[in-house]
């Protein structure tokens, strides 16, 4: 059976308390929801020394909106992003983006920070984020910082948070006006999606006044972004089409057990006509 | 008496993980992770070594007589599939079990894996002493030497499958004052029985089976595993009470999955349609040690290819073959579907290549009386049937559809017949079968049955949990027998009781219910035509945004004989189809290069969910009774025979490329 | 450690290691067998129960995680007067075959009925996307609680 190793269990209740023990600890894993830490405990792809868990932080569980960005707590669960958002085109695309996370039960567990801190290009979260350019907020000790969340990733698996830091939550300007789009394609074997792509644009007086996209998944790796000052003076969705497939066809993508490099192009390609269609057409 | 599943609903159930006693050891298996290699060291445990060899027999005694390698309880210098169990270890706390499964030791000399029929067909033999790789040979039919105008060839592939039932496989064994008392997930509490008996050397008086609740099965619960033995072995020398729960880790790389089965077949016809024979070869991968069942698989596959066709040539030979990969277990259907996705897609190539409709082709070359293959299947005539179930599906509007359609049979297994026991007792009516339901609702025939002869309302009718000390000889539930066996032995039981109840004067149904009255049947059977059923299926798909492959629609015309229980027999049904769908589109059990299995999670495995069920209408039919008393025919495997030509067809008709591999290629897409 | 936890509104405290799954700590301490392992990675549902209200996959949280929330359990669904509106539909339409996925859909499909509006055969079918049933290819099952929702 699938059973966790030995660990000691820590509960904090404020950051300095994380910090402390998280500190203290050789090997800490962080459990908020659960959904992650305890399946990676259960398959003992882990042995920590301690599992802390920081689901009752206050400064996790907060959700902060303001007159021109929001903050989501790390702690704030997938499923009540659809309820406690703001109306916003931003937070539009981030709710159409963790509503399709897992199912409802998954949803209900899982949290925010731990759809954006595992790093696998399979979560939804890090293309929606990256295409509406937001801000990991990176806590430890005596210091905060705001990084933007296309450089939180480093390679698969693999975010910059080093032992004793904490993601304390994600930082986004709101927007208004714009349309968005949520776009995936799952592999039923194998738990896992080939690429994910999110979309945000406004048009304004049948001109294209911004344009975002991110691109993510298994064919892609870490979330790549595009952005429309790569296409101003270009309108045609066409072209702007033809330039994102360009970028496709310099990307390096094997043949694995996921698919063939063909099919998992044509997966990208599809996916990202049909988001580019659902915010730019007329 | 209550509806059977309502105790479930009040957490009632009683599971084989269920169950507890005091001082119960959990049993874990420590298994290879090497798909091929010698054992240089295993340190921990209970080994192939350290086995009380008065205990148990390794499985030469088993092997005796037998042209095939027996799958060892424990591996010994050499491991061949990975997953295969090496050591056993035990404790009273099932998570300290785990704990000590991963201080036992084991070291490997690498050797390279056999992954694939082709590779066994060309490799040094994996087991010692033997020339080659192949488990058995078989000639199906005669050779025949063609002189028809149209031969066309093709490879068709069936990828292995695992049997995923969502309750796992487990097992409690219980030695104590000389009896072996063991509580089992099953289908068939004699088939756990015989093997216990034989390999431990136990009289069969001394062993007591009781089938626990059983959460599915799909042929994974019959055979007789090594976890099995050791569970049971353990108990006899510790004389504890002894668990063993299957992780679902362990269903993927440990458990008998079913399909892997490759045909390379050439079909000869005229050009106006007709069929004048069919010819190849078919084998089978059996992994890495075989049965009975395995070892004859390709051959009972070639017994069937022919289906409800009139074909006057066949030739086939069958290989079963060893590879470095789970042993070959029967999966719903087992072999039933490989045939009729073989015949199914050739006689699709002949049709496409004489532009002609595909029902066309496959109406002309139905048998007008009775036929008998030249392999010796005896099928009946089904034109009727079939041109019948053409209208009822309304064809000609699934045409525009491009719907796929599939022509089948669906041969019982009812050799070895059934036995049933029926008990009346303070007031209720208790029967045993011995066919152990697993998923079936065989209590709705039951009740059916009993209310029929007896006269006895259904709600004080329960039907029991397998049990081989109330019924001492039994058979098994599988290959869709038990409403045509079971159904038959319980309505001879049933007759043999009102016989017994008439003879002291209880006429009325009260009078018998408050009676203390038993009756027991059994009776062989021999599979007679009138047995077989026909299946019309056809399947709609739809290429969603030109990249994921779905089926739509799913249309059944299923003859089902006299049918027993409506109910029953709609869910086997659209169950059976869900599972044949999905074959064609997503589940299979791939390995990757090191033979490691390459799904780590159920979902991963490809199966079903809610969101993957297409639209199903299903239809019934009798098309002629069996020629039991009852008259029903069997229908567990129906959907599984007919689902996977009919998707496959349905897709090819969209994206214009031949589909004959399982499961799709998704890079046909591109 | 020892933690309490509040199972069908009977608490049940007891002295467990802090890997002690949720699953484990209802069917092993508390003793109600109702809930199911079925595959132990989160992707089958048999493990299903409601955590305050929100249903929640039991073999994938620690039980320590659950303390001071309320969990009820799929013998805590029905109650003095039996089976609870969906169950009782599931039994009599006789939904369920193997009935191991007893657990998973009567806490889903309550969750449904508790919390859904407009619910339709779609709805429903993507509701359960959670939770497996292996025998009956889910029509039934579908049917039944999109009936049983509508009549709310």
């Amino acid at each position: 059976m699938k059973i966790p190793p030995n660990f000691k269990y820590i509960r904090t209740y404020t950051l300095d308390e994380y910090y402390e023990k998280a500190n203290q600890t050789s090997l800490p894993l962080i459990i908020s929801g659960g959904t992650v830490a305890v399946l990676m405990l259960k398959n003992r792809l882990i042995r920590p020394e301690a599992v802390i868990d920081i689901s009752q932080i206050p400064e996790l569980n907060v959700l902060k909106i303001n007159k021109d960005d929001v903050f989501i707590g790390a702690n704030m669960k997938l499923y009540k992003l659809k309820n406690v958002l703001p109306n916003d085109s931003a937070s539009e695309l981030i709710v159409k983006s963790a509503s399709t996370v897992g199912d409802i039960a998954i949803r209900s567990m899982g949290s925010v920070g731990g759809n954006v801190c595992l790093g696998d290009p399979s979560n939804d979260l890090p293309v929606a984020l990256t295409a509406i350019d937001a801000q990991a907020v990176i806590g430890k000790k005596d210091d905060i910082t705001y990084l933007p969340i296309t450089n939180f990733y480093i390679k698969p698996f693999k975010t910059v948070l080093n032992k004793g830091e904490i993601l304390l939550g994600v930082n986004y300007k709101m927007l208004n006006g714009y349309r968005t789009s949520y776009k995936k394609h799952f592999i039923n074997f194998l738990d896992h999606y080939v690429g994910i792509v999110a979309a945000i644009a406004k048009i304004e007086e049948n001109a294209i006044k911004d344009f975002k996209m991110a691109i993510g998944g298994e064919a892609v790796g870490k979330p790549v972004k595009f952005d429309l000052s790569e296409f101003s003076n270009v309108d045609e969705i066409k072209i702007i089409k033809e330039r994102i497939f360009d970028y496709v066809n310099t990307m390096h993508i094997e043949n694995n057990r996921f698919g063939t490099a063909n099919y998992k192009k044509k997966v990208l390609y599809t996916l990202i006509s049909r988001a580019i269609d659902e915010v730019l057409k007329l | 008496m209550s509806e059977r599943t309502e105790k479930f609903f009040k957490g009632k159930g009683s599971f084989v993980d269920d169950i507890t006693f005091p001082d119960m050891l959990y049993l874990e298996i420590v298994r290879s992770r090497k798909a091929h290699a010698k054992l240089l060291k295993v340190k921990g445990g209970l080994t192939a070594d350290s086995l009380d060899l008065t205990l148990i027999s390794t499985g030469e005694s088993y092997r005796k007589g037998k042209n095939y390698e027996v799958e060892p309880v424990l591996a010994k210098e050499k491991v061949l599939y990975y997953g295969q169990p090496v050591s056993a270890v035990y404790d009273k706390d099932k998570y300290k079990a785990k704990d000590l499964a991963e201080t036992v030791e084991i070291s490997y000399e690498e050797l390279k894996p056999i992954l694939t029929i082709e590779d066994s067909l060309s490799s040094k033999p994996i087991h010692d002493g033997r020339k080659d790789n192949i488990v058995s040979s078989f000639e199906v039919g005669k050779k025949f030497s063609p002189e028809s105008k149209i031969k066309l060839s093709d490879e068709l592939f069936m990828e292995r499958v695992l049997p995923n039932p969502l309750e796992t496989r487990g097992i409690v064994a219980f030695y104590n004052s000389g009896k072996l008392n063991v509580w089992i997930s099953t289908q068939s509490v004699y088939s756990i029985k015989n093997g216990l008996s034989r390999i431990l050397g136990l009289n069969p008086a001394d062993i007591n089976v009781y089938q626990t609740d059983t959460g599915g099965a799909f042929g994974s619960k019959s055979a007789v595993y090594p976890e099995y033995v050791i569970a049971s072995y353990l108990s006899i020398k510790t004389k504890k009470p002894v668990k063993w729960i299957e992780s679902r880790e362990e269903h993927i790389s440990s458990t008998r999955p079913g399909r892997g089965a490759k045909a390379q077949l050439k079909i000869y016809g005229d050009e106006k349609g007709k069929i004048d024979g069919i010819e190849g070869k078919i084998l089978v991968d059996v992994g890495a040690y075989a049965d009975d069942l395995s070892s004859t698989s390709p051959s009972w596959i070639g017994y069937q290819i022919t289906g409800p066709y009139m074909i006057e040539n066949v030739f086939i030979e069958g290989y079963s073959v060893y590879t470095n990969k789970a042993p070959l277990g029967p999966y719903r259907g087992a072999g039933r579907p490989e045939a009729a996705f073989f015949m199914e897609r050739m006689i699709d190539l002949y049709a496409d290549h004489l532009g002609l409709d595909p029902v066309d082709v496959r109406l002309k070359n139905l048998p007008e009386k009775e036929f008998i293959s030249p392999t010796g299947l005896k099928v009946l005539p089904s034109k009727a049937f079939f041109e019948d179930g053409i209208k009822k599906i309304n064809y000609a509007e699934l045409k525009k559809k491009n719907a796929g359609i599939s022509f089948g049979i669906l041969i019982p297994a009812v050799y070895g017949g059934e036995s049933a026991k029926i008990k009346v007792e303070n007031g209720t009516v208790k029967v045993w079968l011995g066919g152990n339901a697993h998923w079936q609702r065989h209590e709705l025939f039951v009740k059916r049955i009993i209310k029929e002869v007896l006269g006895i309302p259904e709600d004080k009718v329960v039907l029991m949990n397998g049990n081989t000390s109330e019924l001492e000889k039994g058979i098994g539930t599988w290959g869709s027998r038990s409403a045509i066996v079971a159904g038959y032995a319980l309505y001879k039981a049933a007759l043999a009781l009102k016989e017994k109840a008439e003879k002291i004067g209880l006429k009325e149904p009260q009078q018998v219910l408050s009676s203390d009255l038993s009756s027991e049947y059994y009776e062989n059977m021999q599979l007679d035509p009138s047995m077989i059923s026909f299946l019309l299926t056809a399947a709609v798909a739809e290429i969603e945004d030109g990249i994921k492959p779905v089926i739509k629609e799913i249309w059944a015309y299923y003859d089902v004989g006299e049918p027993l229980s409506l109910e029953a027999i709609y869910g086997q049904i659209t169950g059976g189809l869900l599972m044949g769908v999905q074959e064609v589109l997503t589940e299979a059990l791939k390995c990757d290069e090191n033979g490691k299995p390459i799904p780590e999670t159920l979902s991963a495995t490809g199966i079903a969910y809610s969101i993957n069920a297409p639209k199903y209408d299903v239809q019934i039919t009798s098309f002629g009774r069996s020629n039991t008393l009852h008259g029903a025919k069997g229908v567990g495997e129906a959907g599984t025979i007919g689902a996977p030509p009919a998707s496959a067809r349905a897709i090819e008709n969209l994206i214009k490329k031949r589909v004959n591999r399982l499961p799709l290629n998704l890079d046909l897409l591109t | 450690m020892k933690i309490k936890l509040n199972i069908n509104g009977t608490d049940y405290e007891s002295e467990v290691e802090p890997r002690m799954l949720l699953v484990d700590f209802i069917r092993d301490v508390a003793g109600l067998k109702g809930t199911h392992v079925g595959c132990e990675t989160g992707s089958c549902g048999s493990c299903m129960v409601l955590l305050d209200g929100m249903p929640v996959k039991s073999c994938l949280m620690l039980a320590v995680q659950a303390e001071g929330k309320k969990i009820i359990t799929v013998e805590g669904l029905s109650g003095k007067n039996g089976l609870n509106k969906v169950q009782k539909a599931l039994s009599e339409r006789k939904a369920l075959q193997c009935g191991f996925c007893a657990a998973g859909f009567s806490i889903m499909g309550t969750w449904i009925l508790d919390n859904e509006k407009n619910v339709d055969y779609q709805k429903v079918k993507e509701d359960i996307a959670g939770v497996v049933c292996r025998c009956s290819g889910y029509d039934q099952i579908i049917k039944t609680i999109t009936e049983v929702a509508k009549n709310e």
